[in-house]
């Protein structure tokens, strides 16, 4: 029905192709880039969004393929999206433009992510050519096909097409869908606005999303294998290929009106202006990017020229007020193997040497659990992502001590990966193990639920050969999960290393927690400021407690101590407290039990050792009662003070029964 | 018509707070939601407020949105994409300033939820409106939105009916309501010769007027009738508030004098009001003739008000009032009136008429016993008739034609003029934040004034051999001799061929977004010639790289009353049109201070000044900058120096005042302060000077501008608003205002001289209105 409605260029189609062509291809990709700024004003909403749904599609198209992702970007200009797209972990950009003087910026200063840049850019008329008979994951344009007539669009989708490995995807980020495709003259060179659903070849899906980016709707096409064509709606970039939603070409159309009613007012508006003499407009634009490009000149210039000087300067002895040269903050290392934080105070077990722990740097409670257990140890960082070479460095020496199993304590997306190519590397010569450390109440934190469910996931893939928790009963949420509870150990001290027993008595208490709600910090320091026994106390938290609430305590603020800190500051305490409101096995409970401080903690439910007269003396029930905590603190104070040796009696064969379940669940769940 | 969504801007608002303006607001929702004609209605309120939107909300019913502004801790920066934004302690003395800015957040925070007013009212006190105004200006944001002040009274406008100590925050208080009066979009004025009264009090030009718009808002409620006169001998009451420029004083004298000239009158005088302040009180109370005093009784407020009223004259006898909503309401109870017609609220034009409605009387004493006397012998008089207008927001208004961007032949070029001098060093950081700019149109001028450094001519030599090749837009000009900074900046001046100048230092560095920013909002409004970064001060390029500023410096642009005492007007850098310097010269005869003795006389010409909200200048704290050097003897000389360069006579509205400012002779102690030799000797100046007293404005002026830089010395550093280097435990301008107060307070001979400034500028005061 809409088919009537013709529109052209003013020149006609084929000229206006060609004049379009001729501008990409004498157009300078600096001068463009300082063109593209200048018009840009302040704030590009489009741009961040483009970017936004790019890089979900990317990470949507890696989670299902679980490899290294290749992406073509096809119209890539200056390189607009190449930077950010190319930096992203796992995935080898490429960018192809007909135009060798547009791609100019690129290939001359190519960020480091895209070398060697002769692989990675191409130019030439022919693309398939251009490109030397790769293929592609993702092939993507955005504000391309913009720039061609809509004769030669469904023509270029099928070349695109073969650009795109079997069960890729070819995305466009593209004009609004028009009903039918118009010309619009709007903006200097002029462009097309294509009705897409009405081009796609036979035997696409093609996935419409508008409003995803403020000025441009995206598309998603796919194979499908029949004939015909279908389309659904666009559920999301992070669900490119959900077919929940189809649609019929007469929704898209109907959808697309409003568009074409808009062109319709704009085009008449600016018929009825004074027609614009397009050759002077032409001759203008040249004159704009002549400008343009002398600008970008003395920019380039002034820049250099501040370079030199800074380097002048740098050559120099440092003045006395010199300004200290700008360092970004240092990246942590990709990973650490058996560094002495993690070994010094390990069991040492024999039979666990070929057992690596894998764990993160930044994470200490965890970084602490796996520090105490028997075996190797990788510190990996959190903090950013590790890029394919630092991953398979980290195998490689896997492979080469000797470990046979690995256990991986917690979850991120560089744990992830490491997991799963360290199966691809080693197949089935290694046993990977994963020890989730939190507790279901945590599950509130979408990041803890999602990392669990993703755990769950890998075992079922059979990336991971065994899961297990440290919180019991969970393995009635997945049959997967290993059925006992793996038990942190405490460190490994010599009896030097310990409180000595004749110690008196400090009057001073530690709350080694963060201040938040499940920590329960506020009723632990409460309940220390109503204990006659305190009149000292450590904390590690920042808070704020209002004036009427103050009390006569003595409060120290010790931030961030390091672990031989931790223990110093523990070993000066007659009592460290912990009564949180959900908890797995805290770590600094462990510490405390090994350096023989006692330590008030919430149930924690660890089978047996429920029973045990230390656990029963220092666990409390109520935790959230000041007059509960401040009653524990007495009760085992006053014990510390009457028999000091009847406690550490206590506290050892605690330690006893505890290091011995510990060991053996350790046992099942590696041979498991 | 389209709906239109006002959001009004207040801290007062019946019945949550007292006071007439909050009930001149609530009138107006009320009606304009009685007439219902699709405008929806938003309240603002500043963050000390402790009422809750929710109460507000549910008092109109749901039909009225109410928001509170965002309080920050005293620390807390604010950043969003319009740049990094001053924390509250960052403004130390105006802390208008600050609220003007944490409302503006608020609202440029509900933009950003996608809520756009098409109205934002403000109330002229405390120049709430300054940062709104600053931020549409400069295209930062509210641009579609129509910033309005409504007239009720400024603090300014107060202050020579009220006594009281000018202290630094009120003289910028002063500032900030004169600016945003003065470029607010619409002006509602309640009563004809309010405008005029506020136009001609701070000089503003008769154009001015033409942005004033005349509505006479929903005073009272209308009585359904009139109600019925009581019998027997009435009272004489005050019902307003013992308050200076309520003039409680004239009310007893004039009693005191009728209840003498008429002894057969029985009745009593009653005062049945708060107290705003019993000092005044107790003066008050002292004018009362002993046999008399049985007769006045100081009884407080009253319950049944209208009751009371209605038995009696009610006399308000005040200097100043924009509109005086007891008057209404005593009339409406049935109260005859007796009104000052001195007083603007009821001088003709009002709707106030002597003889129909009320009588009034000249303001003087005499004045009023006879119109007391017409009150007690003539009948009841009509009620007053009065018509509340539509308001603004409810009328079909022509937009100002935003002024159309046609295409432009060339964007206008911007010179930016560094002068070095052995800082070399610093400047890949000044040039690469130029190179940095978004800005596409700029040129550098680089004068090096003579730099002695061997690294200096190493680095000169490298900028020279780029200037000759002459393609990085640089240009390098070496002077012979050291000339000075002034001197430099005008050498500079004269090559640079761009239509916009930006002076940099060596050492300083500007934000990517200012020069663009800049340049398109003078290119909008010609009627503005400068706009002044908001400055972070920054200890390292690390620092500067994560906008983290050590300590920031805040202006109010073109001040001409403060800016005579401290440089509020702009740091060095700025965004100037050239063709200011057609006529303006940096003073090559300063040897500091050049910026600020520039700016004081633009200002002093009538040039305005825009100013970022953001910070967009930083300034480089290091050992030996310029301000740092300073001592307080220098800085009299400079300041002396200073006020010589002034044209004369100093321009219309310029506050006078300002010089008590010298002699901050009533600052708040703030503990015990250091000792200094330097004390004796400026104490010593200061007990010496004899004021001579005069009458005559130019004299007194003379003599004030020849005494400041005897009797300041102390204040400079908080003068100059920027505190010198050397991490100290508290900010020295602390320790510098400890020490004058202390001081001074032990020299008796400065208080009557203080005095004698008083009441010179009381009259000044006076004789305009």
């Amino acid at each position: 029905m809409y088919k009537d409605i013709k529109s052209e260029g003013p020149a006609g189609d084929a000229a206006q192709m060609s004049e379009s062509l001729h501008f990409w291809k004498t157009t300078n990709g600096h001068s463009y880039r300082e063109l593209a700024r200048v018009r840009e004003g302040q704030g590009n909403v489009a741009r961040g969004q483009q970017e936004r749904v790019l890089t979900s599609l990317i990470r949507s198209e890696q989670r299902r393929l679980d490899r290294t992702l290749s992406v073509l970007e096809f119209g890539c200009g200056f390189g607009q999206h190449a930077t950010y797209i190319s930096q992203l972990s796992r995935v080898r950009y490429h960018g192809y433009d007909i135009s060798e003087s547009m791609t100019e910026p690129l290939r001359l200063e190519p960020p480091a992510s895209l070398l060697p840049v002769e692989e990675r850019i191409f130019c030439g008329d022919d693309p398939l050519s251009a490109v030397g008979g790769r293929k592609f994951d993702v092939v993507f344009t955005v504000s391309t096909l913009v720039h061609n007539p809509s004769e030669r669009i469904t023509g270029m989708l099928e070349t695109l097409g073969q650009l795109v490995l079997p069960g890729g995807v070819l995305v466009l980020v593209e004009n609004p869908l028009m009903p039918t495709s118009v010309w619009d003259s709007a903006k200097h060179p002029g462009t097309w606005l294509h009705a897409y659903a009405d081009l796609l070849p036979e035997g696409w899906d093609l996935h419409h999303g508008p409003g995803l980016v403020e000025t441009h709707d995206v598309y998603v096409l796919k194979r499908h294998g029949g004939k015909g064509r279908r389309y659904f709606q666009l559920m999301g970039p992070e669900i490119p290929r959900d077919e929940s939603q189809p649609l019929t070409l007469e929704t898209l159309h109907a959808r697309a009106t409003p568009r074409l009613l808009e062109w319709a007012s704009r085009t008449s508006k600016a018929m009825s202006a004074p027609a614009v003499n397009l050759e002077a407009q032409v001759a203008e634009l040249t004159a704009q990017l002549a400008v343009e490009t002398e600008r970008f000149e003395r920019r380039q210039r002034l820049q250099a020229l501040s370079d030199d000087l800074a380097r002048l300067r740098a050559s120099r002895v440092s003045f006395p007020d010199a300004p200290v040269a700008y360092t970004p903050p240092s990246s942590p290392p990709g990973f650490v193997h058996n560094a002495a934080l993690d070994t010094r105070w390990a069991f040492d077990l024999p039979h666990f040497g070929r057992v690596m722990h894998v764990f993160h740097q930044e994470w200490h409670g965890i970084r602490a659990a796996s520090g105490y257990l028997p075996g190797q140890k990788l510190a990996i960082t959190s903090e950013r992502p590790l890029d394919e070479r630092e991953l398979r460095a980290a195998i490689d020496l896997i492979d080469r001590s000797g470990c046979r199993s690995v256990m991986v304590h917690g979850y991120s997306n560089n744990a992830h990966d490491l997991m799963v190519l360290l199966r691809r590397a080693l197949g089935s010569s290694v046993r990977i193990l994963s020890v989730w450390h939190g507790s279901t109440a945590q599950f509130h934190f979408t990041f803890e639920l999602e990392s669990f469910a993703q755990l769950v996931d890998l075992k079922r893939r059979g990336v991971i050969d065994a899961l297990a928790t440290v919180k019991p009963g969970m393995h009635l949420l997945a049959r997967e999960i290993f059925p006992k509870t793996v038990l942190n150990l405490p460190p490994r001290l010599s009896e030097a290393e310990r409180t000595p027993r004749v110690r008196g008595l400090t009057r001073t208490v530690l709350i080694p927690t963060p201040n938040d709600w499940r920590k329960n910090f506020y009723t632990n320091l409460l309940a220390c400021q109503a204990s006659p026994r305190i009149s000292d106390i450590y904390v590690t938290a920042n808070y704020r407690l209002p004036e009427p609430l103050k009390g006569s305590r003595r409060i120290h603020h010790v931030s961030r101590p390091s672990r031989t800190e931790m223990f110093e500051l523990i070993r000066r305490c007659d009592i460290v407290l912990n009564a949180s409101l959900s908890e797995c096995q805290p770590m600094t409970g462990l510490e405390s039990l090994a350096l023989r401080i006692p330590y008030v903690h919430g149930p924690l439910s660890l089978g047996a050792l429920d029973s045990h007269p230390y656990q029963q003396l220092a666990q409390v029930a109520g935790v959230d009662s000041v007059e509960v905590v401040s009653t524990a603190i007495e009760r085992l104070v006053s014990l510390r003070e009457r028999a000091p040796g009847e406690l550490t009696q206590m506290m050892d064969d605690y330690e006893q029964a505890l290091v011995a379940e510990a060991v053996s669940v350790l046992e099942a769940f590696v041979q498991s | 018509m389209s709906p239109r969504r006002v959001c009004l801007v207040t801290d007062e608002l019946y019945p949550f707070t007292a006071g007439g303006i909050g009930r001149i607001l609530h009138n107006l929702i009320e009606e304009t939601l009685l007439r219902d004609q699709g405008v929806e209605m938003h309240v603002l309120l500043p963050s000390y407020m402790t009422v809750s939107p929710l109460e507000v909300e549910q008092y109109f019913d749901g039909k009225v949105k109410a928001h509170v502004a965002k309080a920050r801790s005293d620390w807390e920066v604010s950043f969003d994409e319009g740049g990094t934004y001053p924390p509250p302690s960052a403004f130390t003395d105006t802390s208008c300033h600050a609220q003007s800015l944490e409302l503006l957040l608020h609202l440029r925070r509900l933009a950003a939820e996608g809520t756009h007013f098409d109205v934002v009212e403000f109330p002229d006190y405390r120049g709430w409106a300054f940062c709104a105004i600053q931020e549409k200006r400069l295209g930062c944001g509210l641009t579609g939105t129509e910033i309005v002040v409504r007239l009720h009274s400024t603090a300014g406008i107060l202050a020579p009916f009220e006594r009281q100590v000018l202290t630094k925050e009120q003289l910028g208080c002063f500032e900030f309501e004169r600016k945003a009066l003065l470029d607010a979009d619409l002006v509602i004025a309640h009563i004809p010769g309010i405008a005029e009264f506020n136009r001609s009090y701070y000089g503003f030009a008769r154009t001015w007027l033409d942005k004033v718009l005349q509505e006479f808002p929903p005073v009272a409620p209308k009585p359904d009738m009139v109600p019925l006169r009581g019998e027997g001998e009435r009272d004489l009451l005050f019902v307003t508030k013992i308050q200076p420029f309520k003039r409680t004083d004239l009310f007893v004298r004039g009693v005191a004098s009728f209840m003498r000239s008429f002894p057969e009158y029985r009745g009593n005088a009653v005062l049945a009001c708060h107290t705003a302040n019993t000092a005044y009180q107790s003066y008050v109370q002292s004018l009362i003739p002993e046999d008399l005093k049985p007769r006045f009784i100081f009884s407080g407020p009253n319950k049944d008000r209208d009751a009371l009223m209605r038995q009696g004259i009610v006399v308000i006898p005040s200097d100043y009032e924009s509109v005086n909503l007891t008057a209404y309401e005593a009339s409406a109870a049935g109260a005859t009136l007796v009104l000052n017609g001195a007083c603007i609220a009821f001088a003709p034009g009002s709707p106030f008429i002597n003889g129909v409605n009320c009588h009034t009387f000249n303001g003087s004493v005499e004045g009023l016993v006879d119109a007391i006397e017409r009150a007690w012998r003539s009948p009841a008089l009509r009620p007053v008739e009065w018509t509340a207008g539509v308001p603004y927001w409810e009328k079909e208004r022509k937009k100002p034609e935003a002024p159309a961007r046609g295409r432009k032949a060339a964007l206008p070029r911007v010179s930016v003029l560094i002068t070095n001098h052995n800082l070399g060093r610093f400047l890949p950081e000044t040039l690469a934040s130029i190179a940095d700019s978004n800005y596409p149109e700029i040129e550098i001028i680089v004068v090096d004034d003579a730099s002695t450094s061997a690294f200096d001519h190493e680095v000169l030599a490298r900028i020279e051999e780029d200037a000759n090749a002459g393609l990085s837009g640089v240009k390098l000009i070496r002077n012979l001799a050291n000339r000075g900074l002034p001197a430099s900046r005008n050498i500079g001046l004269r090559v640079a061929t761009g239509d916009y100048v930006l002076p940099l230092d060596a050492d300083d560095c500007i934000s990517p977004t200012f020069i663009r920013m800049a340049v398109e909002a003078l290119e909008r409004h010609r009627e503005f010639d400068v706009v002044v970064p908001s400055t972070g001060y920054f200890d390292s390029d690390e620092a500067r790289a994560q906008r983290r500023f050590i300590d920031y410096a805040l202006f109010i642009g073109d001040c001409p009353s403060l800016g005579m005492v401290a440089n509020r007007l702009s740091c060095a850098t700025s965004l100037m049109r050239r063709s200011l310097f057609d006529t303006f010269r940096y003073n090559e005869q300063m040897t500091s201070y050049e910026d600020w003795d520039l700016y004081l006389r633009l200002s002093h010409a009538g040039h305005r000044f825009l100013v970022t909200n953001a910070l967009h200048f930083h300034y480089r704290r290091r050992k030996g900058s310029m301000i740092s050097g300073v001592n307080p003897r220098r800085h009299q000389e400079l300041l002396f120096q200073l006020h010589q360069n002034l044209s004369r006579p100093l321009p219309d509205g310029v506050q006078l005042a300002a010089f008590m400012l010298l002699s901050p002779v009533f600052e708040e102690s703030r503990g015990s302060p250091p000792e200094q030799p330097l004390v004796t000797a400026v104490s010593a100046a200061v007990a010496a000077s004899e004021v001579p007293l005069r009458y005559n404005v130019v004299d007194t002026l003379n003599s004030t501008l020849k005494r400041v830089p005897a009797v300041h010395g102390l204040l400079k550093r908080a003068a100059s608003g920027l505190t010198p280097e050397g991490a100290e435990a508290r900010p020295a301008r602390y320790a510098l205002v400890d020490l004058v107060n202390r001081t001074l307070k032990s020299v008796p001979a400065v208080h009557p001289w203080v005095k004698q400034v008083v009441k010179t500028t009381r009259k000044l005061g006076g004789s305009r209105g």
